[in-house]
């Protein structure tokens, strides 16, 4: 255990922390169909906006379990733009840029963390069940 | 106790915590006072700048700018705001949501007014990066070498993720969102001050207010459409980690001190660090999995700031090394590969740009008075109006500076020594020292200053968890915002007859890009122009008021068509653009005389040499007549 037991990190009840994947897997399945079906804007351009703003490094700060919502959807939009530009960033300098692969390589790493997320919780939870 | 580590702030352990971390109200009598009747201000402020809206027509400016024709329902609406902030974050059991609302709205009716009523997207700055952005779009990479706006292809990291959101939010071009961006990038620093704040004060009042005067004073222009609005956020992010995760209980220098050859250094340094310290707020309550994910999340964030802008970087060393010379933070590796990183960057990704140019970055290295008077324009060369608003803006920045001091005395009074705060203010000064940063230094420093000047300034109206809590804190808090409110409103529009381009102007440079062939030159009288926002590297650029010497700008008014049939003899076209947002650049700034370009439009309109092609009442664009080798 990293720190005392009477601390509670998370900005939800243990009970909902193993569901706390679901937003991260929805917006990055409503990014992969807009950008799939060309939806066009404003409706593209706003997932588009809220999937890379937020989600590439969300589940990544949430497996901090840091108190504090601001403080939660901060470290998440610093890791999800820094992720951002490093994945457009290697494309430029690949001179490979190419819109799909790049979105695709940011669903990739969104996807890996809510896997990463959700074998955390249940192996927090399993921990917490066992005696 | 908050995953977030705090620095040693003695008289915050001293103090009961009466306050629950983050209270809900449990009587109706609280709900109304904490969430009802701000709700309800915030309504009442909402429709007030929305009455204001239509009423504000950009085109009526006079020479203090924006503020001009600000109707008086848009300085109400800021009043009722900031009332209703000062009251509800002296609150005991204040909302943070109520408070981040108001801070949001704050941010939309300053930097949100002038993306609704301009219709156009302001600062030609924003052009010129969405020039490149449009650049990485149509080409897939950068040019290191290109001859115009080559720094930026050596620095690509935002524009490559505009590039990439651009193309896949389904837009054509950043002019889509780029007038957004103030609104964007100053929610963001919210959340990277809160980072920091709350590693600094257990005190939710002290954090928000320090947020609130942080947005109030942010006049300086920095958080447009650019790179380094974009890196700011990260450099609040690692700071803010940095204190959250890795601030030290108990000021450590040990490891500096076995360097013996300057351990007297140490020996001073540890002098102004408080020794007092709770081991409950040492790094390890935190925990070793938890420091790694932050610094795994901090070396990501390193490696983008290294490589979206030039300054940044140097801001980030220069406040980890005093952070961690003076032991307040346990961050030596971390330092020593940001240092790194910059130098690498430098010396090898974009050495196409910064080694042909290292003598000219350096060229004022040293000259700490001349860097200095660089950024301060002499008031008596100003038009009457703008030195109106030049004396406004530097008594508004004096706020700045002296009320944080008055801010360190009372929180010293109270047992409160905010060593990392004073650190993290110095930090950005060396930096006068080294470079002019093309006369905007000063600013630069101003900015990265802010956060912990705004941090002592909120610490004069609430010292300690104890004070502040009679009813003429929120009398003074409310009258210092109303004050701040209107200083802002001055120092941020006051130069938006620059900043501003009308319709007319965009249309001038869409009719240039719409009819100049491939390999045309085009000549401007000042840079502010919203151009070159499309196939920019198609184009030659030429400048009047960018000229090296006062002699070769005057000689250039005096006979344009002689100077520029010589500047455009080897480009098959060429084309003059002359704009009214030219004409209030040269004015403000004084490279040119006031009445120069209207020299220079009156003389090429009396010539045969070039003839006008389009004009509207903002701008005018004359071509040359016959081919370059004629001239």
């Amino acid at each position: 255990m990293d720190e005392p037991a009477s601390v509670t990190f998370s900005v939800v009840s243990p009970r909902w922390e193993v569901l706390r994947w679901i937003d991260t897997f929805v917006v990055s399945a409503a990014a992969a169909c807009v950008l799939i079906a060309h939806a066009g804007p404003p409706v593209q351009s706003w997932v588009m906006f809220l999937f890379m703003v937020l989600y590439p490094g969300m589940p990544y700060a949430r497996m901090l379990r840091l108190r504090g919502l601001l403080i939660e959807v901060t470290l998440a939009i610093a890791l999800s733009l820094a992720l951002d530009v490093i994945v457009a960033e290697v494309m430029v300098y690949a001179r490979h840029f190419s819109t799909d692969l790049g979105v695709a390589a940011l669903l990739a790493i969104a996807l890996m963390g809510v896997g990463f997320q959700v074998w955390s919780s249940v192996a927090a939870r399993s921990a917490r069940g066992s005696p | 106790m908050d995953v977030e580590q705090r620095l040693i702030v003695p008289d915050y352990r001293s103090v009961p915590a009466t306050e629950p971390a983050a209270a809900v109200p449990q009587w109706s009598s609280a709900i109304v006072r904490t969430v009802v009747l701000p709700c309800l201000l915030m309504a009442a402020s909402v429709a007030l700048w929305a009455l204001s809206l239509p009423r504000i027509d950009p085109g009526r400016m006079s020479g203090l700018g924006l503020i001009s024709v600000l109707p008086p329902t848009f300085f109400a609406a800021l009043v009722v705001l900031a009332i209703s902030f000062s009251r509800a974050v002296w609150q005991r059991q204040a909302v943070s949501s109520v408070l981040m609302l108001h801070v949001g709205l704050l941010v939309l009716f300053i930097h949100g007014t002038p993306a609704i009523v301009y219709k156009t997207v302001r600062y030609a700055w924003t052009y010129k990066h969405i020039g490149i952005v449009d650049y990485i779009q149509r080409h897939g990479s950068v040019d290191l070498t290109i001859p115009y706006l080559n720094v930026y292809h050596n620095w690509p990291g935002f524009f490559a993720l505009d590039a990439l959101f651009t193309d896949a939010a389904g837009l054509r071009s950043a002019l889509a969102y780029a007038a957004w961006a103030p609104v964007f990038f100053d929610l963001l620093y919210v959340g990277g001050l809160a980072l920091i704040y709350r590693a600094l004060t257990d005190d939710r009042r002290l954090m928000w207010f320090a947020i609130w005067v942080f947005s109030l004073g942010n006049w300086v222009g920095e958080d447009y459409f650019s790179p380094q609005a974009f890196d700011y956020f990260f450099f609040l992010a690692i700071i803010g980690i940095c204190l959250s995760g890795f601030g030290r209980a108990a000021p450590s220098n040990a490891w500096f001190r076995r360097w013996r050859a300057t351990a007297w250094v140490t020996g001073w340094a540890g002098r102004f660090i408080p020794q007092t310290a709770s081991p409950t707020y040492s790094e390890l309550a935190i925990g070793r999995n938890r420091r790694i994910g932050l610094m795994t999340i901090a070396i990501v964030c390193l490696v983008v700031v290294v490589s979206v802008h030039q300054l940044t970087p140097f801001m980030v060393v220069s406040a980890l090394t005093l952070l961690v010379v003076f032991g307040l933070v346990s961050m030596r590796d971390f330092t020593l590969l940001a240092i790194a990183l910059v130098i690498l960057w430098d010396v090898y990704a974009a050495q196409a740009y910064f080694l042909p140019n290292l003598h000219a970055i350096f060229a004022n290295f040293g000259q700490l008075e001349g860097n200095f008077n660089a950024g301060l324009t002499r008031l008596s060369a100003l038009p009457p109006s703008q030195g109106t608003v030049a004396r406004i803006t530097r008594l508004f920045t004096g706020i700045y500076i002296l009320l944080p001091i008055l801010g360190i005395i009372r929180r010293l009074r109270h047992g409160a020594w905010d060593v990392a705060c004073i650190l993290l203010i110095i930090a950005p000064f060396p930096a006068v020292y080294a470079t002019r940063y093309g006369h905007e230094i000063l600013f630069r420093i101003f900015l990265f200053s802010l956060p912990f000047t705004s941090f002592l300034l909120a610490a004069l109206v609430y010292p300690t968890l104890a004070s502040g809590r009679s009813r003429r804190t929120v009398v003074a808090s409310s009258a210092l915002s109303v004050a701040l409110a209107l200083g802002l409103c001055v120092a941020n529009f006051g130069q938006e007859t620059m900043n501003y381009f009308t319709p007319g102007e965009v249309a001038a440079v869409k009719y240039f890009y719409r009819v100049a062939p491939p390999g045309s030159l085009l000549i401007e009288g000042s840079y502010n122009d919203p151009i070159p926002f499309e196939r920019y590297e198609l184009y030659t650029y030429r400048t009047v008021s960018d000229l090296p010497s006062v002699g070769q700008r005057l000689a250039a008014v005096r006979s344009p068509v002689h100077t520029f049939l010589s500047w455009s003899k080897r480009f098959p076209n060429a084309y003059v653009l002359i704009s009214n947002s030219e004409r209030a650049e040269v004015s403000i700034t004084g490279e040119l005389p006031a009445a120069a370009l209207d020299q220079i439009q009156a003389k090429l309109n009396a010539s045969r040499e070039f003839t006008p092609v389009f004009q509207n009442q903002d701008a005018i664009i004359f071509e040359r007549t016959g081919t370059g080798g004629t001239g």
